[in-house]
């Protein structure tokens, strides 16, 4: 009885991956569309918005994506077919102006990094189906000097010639 | 007795017209066309950095460049008369120069003529400089007073209320500090 259910057990799990639906891209053709934010008068945090295309050459449609921005792992949007959108959003210091890689997994490659991220690793070790490098060339923080206060130094500085002026005649 | 209305010798014009504070009526239109186009910039002002919609606040800004053209003119004015003397007596020692170069030759005039003419030069020439040093100068200090009243003392207001005190306090203090004697 106990080797029945042992055998049972064995022949569940050796046909058990052949249900599961793993759909996994293969040589992956990737457009990638970018928008960061780039000016910090007018918002509170810097957005960054990444946009993909992804077209499978084995015909793959029914992708789960997954993306490592900064460390964490969040699922793509889906916003078309084959289409993906992810974005996140920091403050304006902790995203400066540079290149931010952003790697994209599908299942198999999110299992894989959270297994390697338990075992205390970082889970660059594995390798993402396509990455998508975000340039961002940092925000405008404003003029160092406010227009109003060029306006006043001049006003001021036409007046006081006038004034000077005015004195000389009068004395 | 009868009283024998004596006219008035050209001298004594002048004389009365240099110690009047009345101004001819083509001073009087410049005055008041510079003081207009003046008290029109804060229009512009307060509708493209304020925000403030012309069409709302149209009575509004009608109302207050009147009051400020105004007391801008009556601050042209009044400097002018102030500045007329001094600029008279810096440039009399030119102009007597001049005027007496032009008619040094001319052997049929009196001296009293000479000194007429030179007297009118001087007069004509004191209140074209003054005219316009006078505009040049509360023209300059109107607008500092705009600039600070609008951007700094009175920026957290409400934009209208910002508009009439700003524009009120510039134009009244302007009016103010032209009736100096100094």
């Amino acid at each position: 009885m106990a080797t029945s259910t042992k055998i049972l057990a064995l022949a569940v799990l050796a046909v058990l991956p052949l249900l599961m639906n793993a759909s996994t891209c293969i040589g992956p053709q990737v457009t990638s569309n970018v928008y960061t934010t780039s000016e910090a008068s007018m918002s509170i945090s810097t957005v960054f918005v990444v946009e993909v295309a992804v077209k499978c050459n084995n015909g793959e449609k029914d992708l789960l994506l997954f993306a490592d921005v900064n460390g964490h792992m969040v699922p793509a949007t889906q916003s078309g077919t084959g289409k993906f959108q992810v974005s996140w959003s920091d403050e304006h210091k902790k995203l400066p102006a540079g290149t931010y890689g952003v790697r994209f997994f599908d299942e198999e490659g999110y299992n894989a990094v959270r297994k390697e991220k338990r075992s205390g690793t970082d889970g660059s070790a594995v390798t993402p189906i396509f990455t998508v490098n975000v340039k961002h060339s940092g925000t405008w923080t404003g003029p160092y000097v406010q227009t109003e206060f060029v306006a006043t130094c001049v006003a001021l500085l036409v007046w006081y010639m006038a004034y000077r002026s005015k004195s000389f005649l009068m004395s | 007795m009868a009283s024998r209305k004596q006219k008035l010798t050209k001298e004594e014009e002048l004389l009365l017209q240099d110690f009047s504070r009345n101004v001819s009526t083509k001073s009087s239109a410049l005055f008041y066309g510079n003081s207009l186009i003046v008290s029109a910039i804060p229009l512009w002002l307060f509708w493209r950095i304020h925000q403030m919609d012309p069409y709302q606040s149209g009575i509004l800004f009608a109302i207050m460049t009147a009051i400020s053209t105004y007391l801008v003119s009556y601050a042209y004015r009044n400097v002018k008369f102030v500045l007329k003397h001094k600029v008279a007596v810096k440039r009399e020692e030119a102009v007597t120069r001049e005027v007496m170069k032009k008619v040094a030759d001319d052997k049929k005039m009196s001296k009293k003529e000479k000194d007429e003419r030179i007297l009118w030069k001087k007069n004509e020439v004191a209140d074209y400089e003054a005219t316009t040093f006078s505009i040049f100068y509360n023209n300059a200090l109107y607008l500092v007073l705009i600039i600070l009243a609008s951007f700094y003392v009175l920026r957290s207001l409400n934009p209208n209320v910002n508009y009439v005190l700003s524009v009120a306090s510039a134009s009244g203090l302007l009016a103010l500090f032209s009736t100096s004697t100094k």
